[in-house]
């Protein structure tokens, strides 16, 4: 009974992977008759190889991944000593400031998509990476403050407090005690930072229509590309193969208390 | 204490913080005003006109009868999952970890990736949902599950695909917080295991509920890229909130798009008030 239910929802979550790499993989004739069958009989890497010849994945997968490093980089420098303070400040100072950040993470992309891109045309950053992650960096920088927060707090106190004793002064407590001490709960949060834009579609979509970031690109193909959807499949791919990796990896890291604060 | 020796006893915490704060000035809380304020722009000064013309011309009030529809739908489908498969997963069964595996594996596909695997299940013409449907004789027109009213429930089922491992594992830490000893006494006089259920799991869980569901609406309330991946971009799109803000915003007439946003952040502050009085209701304030 209980394998059943456990059967069912695996069929249902894997049904649609399996679909993108079937479909990816079929030979082109199959593609057009109609939709490839179930149990491939044969498997060809046309649609790849079509991919590689007439799609422009260099400029995109540099494009994503400047924005997605720019976007970590922006998080790792503002969000690790805010988050840090945030932790260590009375609570109902640092209430105020969390539920800002709350706010600021769940107003709508396409609601701040159009005033930011008016800014960053204004200051000459539309199309490039660092605007897009800029932009990126409105709703991911306020979530991974929030998740870093948590593991800030996972530290005691006390360390901070008998480091001062001794004579440390706030700098050197925190960078020689706290910070070594959270470096893997930032390095989590960096790497989800990094996931975030790397899967943002909206702002990159609105920023940066022309000069386009991978998803933005799967978008493009998938509907106006040549090679169809099939060719479209295959690209995106290779975009999900590597992050699934990192999800894997990253699985006994991805608890609910980060879950809850990076759920979007 | 005075607000300067405030300042002077925290330096610290003051340059640590500053940063972060004027940067989500610059980039959030600046483009949110500016697009209230463009929302009642016009050439001549400010007035109501675009909300008037989004209520006149672009079925406002339908559009946010189609957005709570689509909000309702994907959350009960994907609640209805995450539950069951937390319920699973907080057992000790065999195979649990190789499980958990797979449960977390659409969080790393990205969205318009999984939207055009739904794609190849929904799509009208040959695609494999009709065709499960033809082989079992069910049905021999070819539906169309993206246009109409059932464009709403494919992409609700597209959704729950995606975003359900987080609700689960928000439940998940929910069973995790009830103590095995409450379920022994349970036990111990005799509760069923449908009782035990009712009066020790799902009191004890519900703060997570709420919280993960309330969460998810606000997300789906902003659900853009799947539909627009999915439902496509045509004449006869799905009408939610979000579609007619990036569609008078791709026709141009970016005002008439601040004003739909500006409806859009309205409602989504009234799902964040209730969030925050809960989780304060919840933790006491603490968090």
């Amino acid at each position: 009974m209980w394998y059943l239910a456990l059967a069912i929802i695996s069929i249902f979550i894997l049904f649609p992977i399996y679909l993108l790499f079937i479909v990816a993989l079929a030979p082109s004739s199959e593609i057009f008759r109609s939709n490839p069958a179930l149990i491939p009989s044969s498997v060809s890497l046309s649609s790849f190889i079509f991919v590689l010849h007439h799609y422009n994945i260099t400029s995109s997968l540099f494009l994503s991944l400047e924005t997605a490093f720019i976007v970590m980089g922006i998080c790792l420098i503002l969000g690790v000593p805010a988050s840090y303070t945030i932790s260590r400040l009375p609570h109902k100072v640092a209430y105020a400031i969390v539920i800002l950040l709350f706010v600021t993470e769940m107003v709508p992309e396409i609601q701040i998509a159009v005033p930011i891109a008016s800014v960053m045309v204004r200051l000459g950053l539309d199309n490039t990476a660092e605007g897009i992650a800029l932009a990126q960096s409105s709703i991911i920088l306020p979530m991974i403050t929030y998740v870093m927060v948590g593991t800030f707090r996972t530290i005691p106190p006390r360390l901070r407090e008998s480091a001062r004793i001794d004579g440390a002064s706030k700098l050197k407590s925190f960078t020689s005690i706290e910070l070594p001490l959270a470096l893997t709960g930032i390095s989590v949060a960096a790497i989800l930072a990094w996931l975030f834009s790397w899967d943002e579609f909206i702002l990159a979509q609105v920023l940066s229509p022309y000069y386009k970031t991978l998803p933005v690109a799967i978008y493009y193909y998938s509907t106006r590309g040549q090679g169809g959807l099939a060719a479209a499949d295959a690209f995106a791919i290779m975009m999900i193969i590597p992050v699934i990796i990192i999800v894997m990896v990253l699985q006994k890291y991805l608890r609910s208390d980060v879950l809850a604060g990076a759920l979007k | 204490m005075g607000l300067a020796k405030t300042i002077g006893s925290n330096k610290l915490e003051i340059a640590f913080i500053l940063p972060l704060l004027i940067f989500i000035g610059f980039i959030n809380i600046y483009p949110i005003f500016a697009a209230i304020i463009s929302s009642f722009k016009l050439p001549s000064g400010y007035s109501l006109l675009n909300y008037q013309i989004l209520v006149r011309n672009n079925n406002l009030y339908g559009v946010i009868g189609n957005t709570v529809l689509l909000t309702a739908l994907a959350l009960t489908i994907e609640f209805a999952l995450a539950l069951a498969t937390s319920l699973l997963l907080n057992r000790a069964i065999r195979g649990r970890s190789i499980f958990r595996t797979i449960v977390i594996l659409p969080y790393g596909v990205s969205t318009v990736v999984s939207a055009i695997a739904f794609t190849f299940i929904f799509a009208p013409t040959g695609w494999y949902l009709n065709e499960i449907f033809n082989v079992l004789g069910l049905a021999h027109t070819q539906i169309n599950w993206v246009r109409g009213p059932l464009a709403f429930l494919s992409i609700a089922i597209a959704d729950s695909w995606k975003t359900f491992p987080i609700v689960m594992l928000i439940l998940l830490a929910g069973l995790q917080s009830i103590p095995e000893s409450q379920y022994e006494a349970a036990a111990v006089d005799g509760a069923s295991s449908l009782q035990q259920f009712r009066h020790i799991t799902l009191p004890g869980i519900y703060p997570f509920i709420m919280i993960a569901l309330i969460i998810r609406a606000v997300q789906e309330f902003n659900i853009l890229a799947l539909p627009l991946v999915l439902v496509g971009y045509t004449p006869a799109f799905l009408g939610t909130l979000s579609f007619s803000i990036y569609e008078t915003f791709v026709l141009g007439s970016q005002n008439l798009s601040s004003a739909a946003a500006t409806v859009l952040l309205a409602i989504v502050m009234i799902f964040i008030i209730v969030y925050v009085t809960i989780s304060n209701r919840v933790t006491g304030g603490e968090e």
